[in-house]
C-alpha cells in the first residue's frame, strides 16, 4: 500500500469528510508518520482553507465541511501521535470567552498547536473568565488562548487577563488572543502577549515568542 | 438641485424597518448597501467609503445605518461633514431598539440564534439556507448534517419581531427552523427605538459615535 499526502490535502480542501478519514487510515496502513500526515497532508490544506475564507473565495458551508473532515482525520491521529510529539513543544490551553458559542476557528487553531507538537487542551466555548484562571492554574500550559467571534464579547480577555494578575500567575504564562474582531492593536491594549490573525500565523508567532525568549 | 439635509447610508437588511418611518417625506435620503457585506468586514470598508465619498457631495449629515459590524466600520475616514454612527455592535441591537435590552437578552441566553424577518425573507435562516444553499454546494445528504453541525452549541431560535410584514407567517418559520434543529423557540418583541433615532434624532452620545470631519474611525469609539 502506498499514500500521497498531496492527496490528502486536496481532499481535505475539498471537504470530503469520509474520504478524507479513508486516506488518512490508508497512510496510517502505510506506515507513514502520524506526524508527516498532520503536517504534511492535513495543515497545508487547513492553511489554505483559511486563506480562501478570508478572501471571500470559499463560503461558511464549505468552511464547515473541512473543518469537520480535518476533526475527523485528527481523532484518526492523535492517539497516534506519540506522547514524545503531543507536548514536545508545550501545552495549549484554549478556549471561547464567555457568552460566545464560536468554536470553529478556535478548533482549528487547536489542531495547528497540534500540529506543531503542543498538547493542546480545548476546554470549550462559552467559558466563564475563571475557567480560564483555573485551567492555568491546573494545567501550567506554555500559551493560554482566548478567542473571541464577537466585539460583545472581546473585553472578556483583558479581564482574564487581570485576573490572571491577580491570581499572580500572569508572568508564568504566554497569553494569546484570536477571533475576526481582534486586532493586533487590541490584543496589546489588554496586555496580551500575542496576537494570532489565523491559525497558522498563531503557530509562527508563538514559535518566534519562544525563540526569542530563549535568546 | 439643493442639497439634501440628511443622508442615511444603511445595511440593506434593515430596508423594511427604515421604510415603515417614511425617511422620504421627510427629505431623507436613503442608500441601502448589499446586504451579508459584514461578512467580508474588508469589502464592507471599501463600499461604504466609496458611497460616503459620493454622497457627501451633496448632503450636510451623513449617518450610517451600521454599527461595528465585525470591524467594518473600524478604518473610514469621515468626510468634511463628519459622519454619525450608531454605537452598537451589529444590527441586532437595532432591532431590539437598545444596546441594553440586546445585553440583557445576551446575557440571559447566549447561545441564541436570532432570526429576522429579513433574514428569513432572504432565506437566510437555517431551514432557507440548507435548502437554498447548502444544498446546492454541498448535496442533499451533507447540506442537512452541516447545518446541525454549524448550530450545535444553540439551545434556543429567536424571532425578533419588529412588526413589518406578515409576522405570523415569519413566527412560524422561525417556529419551523426550531422545531426541525430540536432548538426552543423565542419571540423578542422589537422596538423602533433605535431606528427612529437615526432617523430624526436625536444622535446623542450615549448612543451614536461622531466621527469628526476628516478623522479615521476607531474600535474603541464603540467598546467605551
Ligand atoms: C459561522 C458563524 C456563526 C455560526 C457559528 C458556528 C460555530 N459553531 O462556531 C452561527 C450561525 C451559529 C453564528 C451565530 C451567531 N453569530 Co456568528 N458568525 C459566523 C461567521 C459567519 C463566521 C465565523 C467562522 O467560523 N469563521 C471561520 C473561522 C475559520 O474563522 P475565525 O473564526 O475567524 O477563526 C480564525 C481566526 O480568527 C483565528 N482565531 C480564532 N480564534 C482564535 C484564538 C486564538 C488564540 C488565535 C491565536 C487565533 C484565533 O484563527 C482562526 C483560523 O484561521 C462570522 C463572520 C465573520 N466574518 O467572522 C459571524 C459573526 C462572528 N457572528 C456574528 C453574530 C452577530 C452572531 C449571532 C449573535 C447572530 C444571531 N443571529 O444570533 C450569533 C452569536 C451567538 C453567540 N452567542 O455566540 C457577528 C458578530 C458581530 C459582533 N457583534 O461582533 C459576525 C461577525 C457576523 C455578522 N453578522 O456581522 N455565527
Amino acid at each position: 500500500m502506498s499514500y500521497d499526502l498531496g492527496k490528502i490535502t486536496e481532499t481535505l480542501i475539498q471537504g470530503k469528510v469520509d474520504r478524507l478519514t479513508e486516506l488518512t487510515q490508508e497512510a496510517i496502513d502505510s506506515n507513514a508518520e502520524p506526524a508527516k500526515i498532520l503536517n504534511e497532508g492535513l495543515l497545508p490544506g487547513m492553511d489554505n482553507v483559511g486563506e480562501k475564507w478570508k478572501n471571500g473565495e470559499m463560503f461558511m458551508p464549505e468552511v464547515l465541511r473541512c473543518a469537520k473532515a480535518m476533526s475527523k482525520s485528527m481523532d484518526i491521529l492523535r492517539p497516534r501521535l506519540t506522547e514524545g510529539e503531543l507536548g514536545s513543544a508545550g501545552t495549549l490551553v484554549i478556549g471561547t470567552v464567555a457568552g460566545d458559542l464560536h468554536d470553529i476557528g478556535k478548533d482549528l487553531v487547536g489542531m495547528m498547536f497540534e500540529g506543531a507538537g503542543y498538547k493542546v487542551i480545548n476546554i470549550g466555548i462559552d467559558q466563564p473568565n475563571e475557567n480560564f484562571v483555573n485551567a492555568a492554574i491546573e494545567h501550567k500550559p506554555d500559551v493560554l488562548g482566548m478567542s473571541a467571534l464577537l466585539t460583545t464579547t472581546m473585553p472578556r480577555m483583558g479581564e482574564v487577563v487581570n485576573s490572571l494578575k491577580e491570581a499572580g500567575i500572569r508572568d508564568q504564562i504566554t497569553v494569546m488572543v484570536g477571533g475576526a474582531p481582534v486586532t493586533e492593536e487590541y490584543a496589546q491594549e489588554i496586555g496580551a502577549d500575542l496576537y494570532g490573525a489565523n491559525a497558522s500565523t498563531a503557530v509562527d508567532v508563538t514559535r518566534e515568542y519562544f525563540a526569542k525568549a530563549k535568546n | 438641485m439643493s442639497k439634501s439635509q440628511k443622508t442615511i447610508i444603511a445595511c440593506g437588511g434593515m430596508k423594511a424597518e427604515f421604510e415603515r418611518l417614511n425617511p422620504a417625506d421627510n427629505g431623507i435620503e436613503m442608500h441601502y448597501m448589499p446586504q451579508n457585506l459584514h461578512r467580508v468586514p474588508d469589502t464592507l470598508r471599501k463600499k461604504l467609503q466609496e458611497t460616503i465619498d459620493r454622497v457627501a457631495e451633496d448632503t450636510e449629515t451623513i449617518i450610517l445605518g451600521y454599527g461595528l459590524c465585525c470591524n467594518g466600520v473600524v478604518g473610514l475616514k469621515a468626510p468634511e461633514q463628519g459622519l454619525i454612527v450608531p454605537k452598537v455592535h451589529d444590527c441586532i441591537a437595532l432591532y431590539m431598539g437598545s444596546t441594553e435590552k440586546y445585553r440583557n437578552m445576551f446575557s440571559q441566553n447566549p447561545g441564541t440564534y436570532h432570526l429576522t424577518r429579513n433574514w428569513m425573507d432572504n432565506k437566510k435562516d437555517p431551514l432557507g439556507l440548507v435548502e437554498h444553499e447548502y444544498k446546492r454546494r454541498l448535496g442533499a445528504e451533507d447540506a442537512r448534517e452541516t447545518m446541525e453541525w454549524e448550530i450545535k452549541n444553540y439551545s434556543h431560535i429567536s424571532y425578533i419581531n419588529t412588526g413589518t410584514g406578515r409576522t405570523e407567517q415569519y413566527r412560524n418559520r422561525a417556529l419551523e427552523n426550531a422545531r426541525q434543529f430540536n432548538k426552543q423557540f423565542m419571540e423578542i418583541s422589537g422596538d423602533d427605538a433605535f431606528f427612529r433615532k437615526i432617523v430624526h434624532g436625536p444622535w446623542d452620545k450615549k448612543n451614536f459615535v461622531h466621527i469628526k470631519p476628516h478623522e479615521i474611525s476607531k474600535q474603541e469609539y464603540f467598546l467605551k
